[in-house]
């Protein structure tokens, strides 16, 4: 939204293609139409998501909802809207397909009842349907708070919130927290909340396992070493009925790595990034790329990156001077690279660490759309296959619906352990089209009357 | 360095198959591929194997063809016996349908041709399709049907193929790039390669595309002409198709796998188009409606291989002792076939199958023959 | 503390709710509202199998629920794989619980 608004009040036409039916993505998420709600039950982020959402008004901008833009070939995107493929043509084009929870596999993690931290928290706070009535919390990182919050405001009870970090492992970071005095009072304030319903909080444990036959009934913690390692003989039960996760996220890299757009991998977050420059500038001359694909920074430094890219998409279609494209960049690069060190400091502290991933053998369901366990996963690298790709060919991991979002970054670790490599040195499998699945009749039902616009 | 009996370039059908084959007779085999298995044209094959379907505009399918189709199908057959997954052989039989009066009247003709070569299949009306194949349309008012016709996964194929004869003694080794034929005289006597040299008293070049280039190093021209091939799969479906029909398979998991484009002349063969999907996907839907509301899930490009007649070229260049080729079209059906001709031409000098129209000298002579032409590339 | 086992609906009280839309959830006459997804409806009852997958007949629910997992896989009006999170609510929809197609062929 923040590129979109940026980009036309430079004098671009802009047209907006977001995959859902309103704008505003996981951060400024809202409640469907036909919701009253009190006004003391919206958060604050609400009032800064009503606000872009006012701005993308503006004449210059076109906006399509429920558009699913489904792959770029050379000249334009393709769009699934409304039943049929619409061809879009641009001189620019910003790519901020934002993120998702990151998937952990342990056991149990595909009852009915166990969800991502994002996932509950959606349906929480724009559905006002409680995921569970006794929920358990667990991950790693500040995102926990907001999400309790929203469950709390749903009338969900929350058993407990579980930590795996230990607030002593703060304390060396606090040099690089500097300067964030609104994450803090933020952070304050989510963890007052907590307190006030009477929520334990948990540091230095994790899920283990969740229990139940055909759902969620209850749900087993342990402590955990420096590594996030479960200690044998710590395990504790409670009973609940539902469990959110939440350890960090992974980007939505598939729409610009189809498009050719060099990829990064980051050591600390453990996962791929899109590369750019300060100007949001990917390798490929035209595409620009802003929010968490670029990296995992929160929703104030997706604003800036949002404006950067869109002050520099419209430079590049010829509607602002390089001049005026620099002038009006400094401010958010420089907020950027401010914001930048505070989200760099929390991927180090919250980052994955190994006993994470302790959970990945034998039965373990790694590919959860193909069903394909750990145990297939380590005999097809036990005969040879080094990338995911030929693991994918082999097992059908990766080949499901999700087109391997879910298990690609467990497959990733798995063959790093196996074959004892380096994470990042096992390539970002190729995406091909369609960047997710549409039906034979949407891509048939091709609307000729393409949309030129400047960005 | 390394020495063998056998060198061969290429981890594909061809080159798997010949390891598998050439291991099984004795020989030393020592096989090298500059990425992964089936990372080139194998990866990206349909998998027919067939005895039935060529082009629409093919009426008559040469019985010299027609016996090494048959061949291997019967090889394959044995393979799957023998080594089981994940050769994974499937024989549902095909239907191969017409959509006009011309082109059935060619279809009926060829499959005369074929019956009289002892392939078992009928021509059948739109009827009779139905009761075969009850997800096809009516636009098909004709179609070959023939019972025994198979299909595979061509990775799952190259993987047992290297499996097995990796049990049977042979080298399989990847990422090693073979750079170029090393010769002595007349003679081609092993393979440098990006890991050192390799020396063998029989050098196979199996690397599709990489075949013209490593065989002019030693003077040999090999024409082939390389197009983009598209294809695509949807999400698992319920049971809809128990035959393939013409390009068009469900998979064991259900997917529905169709292609294929060609499309000579295109730069980049790894990516898909617009065009190329709307025309395959429109294709699909109307032989089977059912498609419309299937969601498509992946699409792949990749090369294809035209020999400028369509026949495969396969066996001994003249000029060159050592030295074998086998680059073709329709790799997928005659690679085991292809596997056992070259060992055969390794240990017994000869082969049972008659070889000659795919000796590499064929194009010095007369111009290409229109009729090869039609029957594999139509229109 | 045991979580209440009575059954009754997940929706939260005091929230003011579009206009009623009712839907059909396997062949059963259900109250939505407008503005709602699929999931929210389904979920809201209780049962919160949505679908049996394909090998073995595991149970799911919902695990990303903003469309990226594909998990929340039901069949509506007929056709099969769609995702209730993202899916809103019509007059008259047949929703259905779905056993996962695949892995069974029809020889």
């Amino acid at each position: 939204m923040s590129a979109a608004v940026a980009a036309a009040e430079s004098g671009a036409r802009v047209i907006v293609l977001d995959e859902y039916a309103k704008p505003g993505g996981q951060f400024f998420k809202r409640t469907g139409d036909g919701f009253s709600v009190a006004p003391e039950s919206l958060t604050r982020e609400h009032a800064r998501g009503e606000e872009l959402r006012g701005k993308l008004n503006h004449p210059n901008i076109t906006m399509l909802t429920r558009a699913l833009v489904w792959g770029r070939f050379d000249d334009r995107v393709m769009v699934a809207h409304e039943g049929c493929s619409k061809s879009v043509y641009g001189k620019a084009l910003v790519i901020a397909t934002g993120a998702y929870d990151r998937p952990v596999a342990f056991p149990g993690w595909t009852l009915p009842g166990v969800l991502t931290a994002g996932g509950a928290q959606t349906l929480a706070k724009s559905q006002w349907v409680k995921p569970g009535r006794r929920m358990l919390l667990a991950g790693a990182g500040p995102f926990l708070l907001p999400v309790a919050l929203s469950l709390l405001r749903a009338d969900v009870s929350i058993a407990a919130l579980v930590e795996a970090t230990r607030p002593n492992e703060w304390l060396p970071h606090l040099g690089s927290l500097w300067g964030q005095w609104p994450r803090f009072s933020e952070a304050w304030e989510y963890k007052a909340n907590l307190r006030r319903a009477g929520v334990p909080t948990l540091y230095g444990h994790k899920i283990v396992r969740a229990l139940g036959e055909e759902k969620v009934e209850g749900a087993v913690i342990a402590k955990v070493d420096n590594e996030w390692r479960a200690i044998p003989g710590s395990e504790r039960t409670i009973e609940v009925d539902a469990i959110a996760m939440g350890y960090g996220f992974l980007a939505n890299i598939e729409l610009a790595a189809s498009s050719g757009c060099e990829l990064r991998f980051d050591e600390r977050a453990r996962t791929w990034f899109v590369m750019c420059t300060p100007t949001m500038a990917t390798n490929k001359p035209g595409i620009f790329v802003a929010g968490e694909i670029t990296g995992i920074g929160g929703s104030a430094l997706a604003l800036e990156e949002g404006r950067i890219a869109g002050l520099s998409a419209a430079e590049f279609a010829g509607m602002l001077t390089a001049r005026a494209a620099d002038e009006q960049r400094g401010q958010p690069i420089w907020q950027r690279a401010h914001l930048d060190r505070f989200a760099s400091a929390l991927n180090v502290l919250f980052g994955p660490r190994p006993g994470l991933w302790e959970f990945l053998t034998d039965d373990m369901t790694v590919c959860r759309c193909e069903e394909v366990k750990a145990k297939e996963i380590a005999a097809c690298i036990a005969n040879g296959a080094t990338t995911t790709k030929s693991i994918k060919d082999w097992t059908r991991a990766g080949m499901g619906l999700c087109e391997g979002r879910i298990c690609r970054g467990m497959v990733g670790e798995i063959l790093a352990r196996d074959r004892d490599v380096a994470l990042g040195s096992i390539p970002f499998p190729s995406v091909r089209p369609p960047i997710k699945p549409v039906p034979f009749s949407t891509l048939l039902q091709d609307d000729s009357q393409s949309e030129s616009i400047a960005s | 360095m390394r020495t063998a009996d056998i060198c061969i370039i290429g981890g594909g059908l061809l080159g798997t198959a010949t390891a598998y084959y050439a291991a099984k007779a004795g020989l030393k085999v020592v096989l090298v591929e500059e990425r992964e298995l089936a990372s080139g044209t194998s990866g990206v094959a349909f998998g027919g194997v067939s005895l039935a379907i060529y082009s629409y505009a093919s009426a008559r399918v040469p019985k010299t063809y027609v016996e090494l189709s048959k061949a291997s199908l019967s090889l394959y057959q044995r393979a799957q016996q023998e080594i089981g997954p994940p050769l994974d052989l499937d024989a549902p039989g095909s239907i191969d349908p017409f959509y006009n009066e011309e082109d059935s009247a060619r279809g009926l003709e060829r499959c005369r041709g074929l019956q009289a070569c002892g392939v078992p299949c009928e021509f059948i009306d739109y009827k009779q399709i139905k009761e075969i194949e009850p997800a096809v349309a009516p636009i098909a008012i004709n179609a070959i049907y023939c019972p025994v016709d198979a299909h595979v996964t061509p990775m799952g194929v190259v993987w047992a193929f290297a499996k097995a004869a990796r049990q049977m003694g042979a080298e399989i080794l990847t990422n090693i790039r073979a750079t170029s034929l090393i010769s002595r005289g007349q003679r081609v006597v092993g393979v440098a390669t990006s890991a050192g040299e390799i020396f063998a008293s029989n050098v196979v070049c199996a690397s599709g595309s990489g075949v013209p280039a490593l065989a002019a190093g030693v003077g040999i021209q090999v024409p082939l002409d390389l197009a983009r091939g598209q294809m695509f799969v949807t999400e698992r479906i319920p049971p809809l198709l128990r035959t393939y029909v013409h390009n068009i398979k469900q998979t064991p998991s259900g997917t529905i796998v169709f292609g294929t484009t060609r499309e000579p002349g295109v730069k980049d063969t790894t990516v898909t188009s617009v065009e190329g999907t709307h025309k395959m996907l429109k294709w699909a839907s109307e032989l089977i409606p059912a498609l419309a509301n299937v969601k498509l899930l992946r699409s792949w490009a990749g090369l294809r291989l035209l020999p400028p007649d369509g026949y495969p070229i396969i066996g001994r260049p003249e000029g060159v002792d050592g030295l074998l080729l086998a680059v073709m079209h329709r790799g997928v059906t005659l690679a085991p076939a292809v596997g056992g001709i070259l060992t055969d031409l390794i240990t017994d000098g000869k082969t049972a199958l008659d070889i000659s129209p795919y000796r590499l000298e064929r194009f010095a002579s007369s111009a290409v023959g229109a009729e090869a032409q039609e029957t594999f590339y139509g229109t | 503390m045991a979580p209440e086992r009575t059954s009754g609906d997940l929706r939260t009280a005091g929230i003011g709710r579009g206009l009623p839309v009712p839907v059909y959830v396997d062949g059963k006459e259900v109250q939505a509202f407008e503005g709602e997804t699929v999931l929210a409806v389904l979920w809201a009852s209780g049962d919160h199998t949505l679908h049996t997958t394909a090998r073995t007949r595991e149970p799911r629910g919902f695990f990303c629920g903003i469309g990226v997992c594909f998990d929340c896989l039901v069949t509506i009006d007929g056709i099969v794989n769609l995702r209730a999170c993202l899916e809103p609510v019509r007059v008259g929809m047949k929703i259905k619980r779905q056993q996962d197609p695949g892995y069974t062929h029809a020889r």
